[in-house]
């Protein structure tokens, strides 16, 4: 088998998903002997920025200079993986989006003047072409290195596009929307995670983001509507979409 | 309906229980209400089987009662096929060679206890398209050796069952039914064992006065089940209704696409396969339920048959009433209602059926 050369980039983000990878290679310790890590600064102290079989984004695109990384990195990658919802949807940081962010640097930093970003918060696949993106918050560690093994091989992952709600019901877990009168995001929301808050009896809050398919402004609604009815505020809904889906709030116009 | 009836008391339910592992040496599957909470699983005692609670269902909702119930358990969310055909199965192992192992499925030797009609029912449907034809349900089913089902004296809100002739009452299918009345309980054999272990119970011919009580149970339970359209002219309106995207559009407004139906309905059976590889190259291949809501669903190499979620949930209503009938002589539903109660959005097929039965007749 030959060895695939990979490089670990990171834009604005937490490092979670960064977490998850290093505890998914510790888990799979055999993965590396099969992956070539060229690029990756939390791993190693000596990296190159070189041509790569696979390269894997964390976090989203806030300033210019993050725009010139991806399209570095896009050039030099036969295959792009977004990591994450902030490198696939925008992630937590695009609370922000919709104010000056002049004014949120106040209230966050002391010198704020320190602080390079611009107004929007970005996913990777609104500005370079995305080969496979694996979202959460973080990402699921056995699904990504499910996904490297078959890279590895010369295979890909089956994209399957569902709700939370499928994971949830053959888990044998009960509805906590229906029993319980919870709030939870789950039926617009992406499976992925296994549905691990409804297991612990609470509602999703939709950090794998809102599926890309199927979902219109007004089914949206319905679905604001549902949770309304169960104490959901109109603002926590919406916020909720916008902390973990702001890629897909800007191109469905919600 | 009418073959010989016996009377008795929830003891005989008891002892109808322990004979079929003492005496039939079965395990008895049944609904397990332990610890407050419900799942399918190995009933050790009738003190484990939700006789005791009530569930009360509404469109979107659904709650378990203790206190003041009336102890008429209907269902949960769990159907059958979470023992017959199991969210997720195992189907080949495959060496790195492509020489492979079709997985086995060995449940035992197994008694059902107290489902319901309805369930009873899915069962039939399920024969129809996976019997002798899916190997791993066909192993599951071909361990039950002998069904137990509780009538529906007082169907719950979202029982449909009276207009598809899939409930109140059981009529073939099983060995023995069994109905909670007021202040006793009747027994009814469905089969040559169910006759003989009935005689093994203390129980009686029944009264005339049990009888008419029984009767009038049912015939209140069959009038409240009755709430769709009646079915010939319906499945016509539903043919007709076939290429109005407009109003399929209109029905299905509310559907997000999440595929609860898919997953809480007991005639479900669409599966996805996956592999899951080793870096030695083996792999195991294994389905899980898909629901046909789900956008995955018809997607296929170069195009997706059904791109709209109205075509899904289109497709979801016309399966039940126009294809099965096709595929196995039965309609798809029976009427559990298990669609309307875990519906987190509150769609009705009810509502849905009715909505199209008045737009096109």
């Amino acid at each position: 088998m030959k060895r695939i050369s990979v490089g670990v980039f990171k834009l604005t983000s937490c490092s979670g998903c960064i977490n998850e990878l290093i505890y998914a290679l510790v888990k799979h310790p055999e993965l590396l002997k099969l992956i070539d890590v060229k690029y990756f600064t939390e791993l190693q102290d000596v990296n190159a920025l070189t041509e790569l079989n696979v390269a894997i984004v964390e976090g989203s695109c806030v300033r210019e200079e993050h725009e010139g990384i991806l399209k570095k990195i896009r050039g030099l990658s036969e295959v792009l993986i977004s990591m994450g919802t902030c490198a696939t949807l925008g992630g937590v940081q695009s609370l922000r989006v919709g104010v000056d962010v002049s004014e949120v640097k106040k209230y966050v930093y002391l010198n704020p003047e320190y602080v390079d970003a611009y107004n929007d918060v970005k996913a990777v696949g609104e500005l370079i072409q995305v080969d496979l993106s694996l979202r959460g918050c973080p990402v699921n560690g056995d699904a990504l290195a499910s996904i490297i093994k078959k890279i590895v091989i010369g295979g890909w992952p089956l994209e399957v596009y569902e709700s939370l709600c499928a994971d949830c019901k053959r888990a044998g877990i009960e509805c906590v929307v229906v029993a319980k009168g919870t709030p939870c995001l789950g039926p617009i929301v992406s499976a992925g995670c296994g549905a691990l808050c409804p297991s612990f009896g609470r509602g999703c809050y939709g950090c794998y983001g809102v599926k890309d398919k199927d979902l219109d402004p007004e089914k949206i609604f319905e679905m604001e509507k549902a949770l309304g009815r169960l104490g959901l505020s109109k603002d926590d809904f919406y916020s909720l979409l916008k902390g973990y889906s702001m890629s897909l709030v800007k191109s469905l116009k919600i | 309906m009418m073959s010989m009836m016996y009377e008795g008391s929830i003891r005989d339910v008891g002892k109808l229980l322990s004979l079929l592992s003492s005496l039939l040496n079965l395990k008895v599957i049944g609904l397990r209400y332990v610890n407050k909470s419900l799942s399918y699983g190995e009933l050790n005692s009738i003190d484990e089987a939700p006789l005791n609670v009530e569930d009360v269902q509404a469109p979107s909702s659904y709650k378990l009662v203790e206190e003041g119930a009336s102890g008429r358990f209907r269902h949960s969310f769990p159907s059958l096929k979470y023992f017959l055909y199991p969210p997720v199965q195992d189907v080949l192992y495959i060496g790195r060679d492509f020489s492979s192992r079709e997985a086995k499925v060995d449940l035992g030797d197994v008694a059902l206890f107290g489902i319901k009609p309805c369930d009873l029912h899915s069962m039939k449907v399920f024969d129809g398209i996976l019997m002798n034809r899916d190997p791993y349900y066909t192993s599951a089913r071909s361990s039950i050796k002998i069904v137990v089902v509780e009538e529906c004296v007082k169907p719950s809100k979202v029982c449909f069952c009276g207009s598809l002739g899939t409930g109140p009452w059981a009529s073939d299918g099983f060995d023995v039914a069994f109905a909670r009345l007021s202040n006793s309980v009747v027994f009814k054999p469905g089969s040559s064992i169910g006759s003989d272990l009935l005689k093994r119970l203390n129980v009686k011919r029944a009264s005339d006065e049990t009888m008419y009580e029984y009767r009038e149970a049912m015939d209140n339970a069959l009038k409240s089940t009755k709430a769709l359209p009646e079915l010939t002219a319906l499945n016509n309106a539903l043919e007709k209704s076939m290429g109005s995207g407009e109003l399929w559009t209109k029905v299905s407004r509310k559907c997000v696409g999440c595929s609860n139906c898919n997953m809480v309905c007991p005639t479900c059976f669409c599966t996805e396969f996956f592999d899951e590889v080793e870096l030695d190259e083996s792999a195991v291949r294994l389905r899980k339920w898909h629901g046909c809501l789900s956008y995955s669903y018809g997607l296929v190499a170069g195009g997706h048959f059904r791109p709209k979620l109205y075509m899904r949930y289109r497709h979801f209503i016309l399966h039940k009433f126009l294809f099965y009938p096709n595929q196995v002589g039965l309609i798809g539903c029976v009427g559990c209602g298990r669609c309307i109660t875990w519906c987190p959005l509150g769609v009705d097929i009810r509502e849905t059926l009715w909505e199209v039965f008045k737009s096109v007749s």
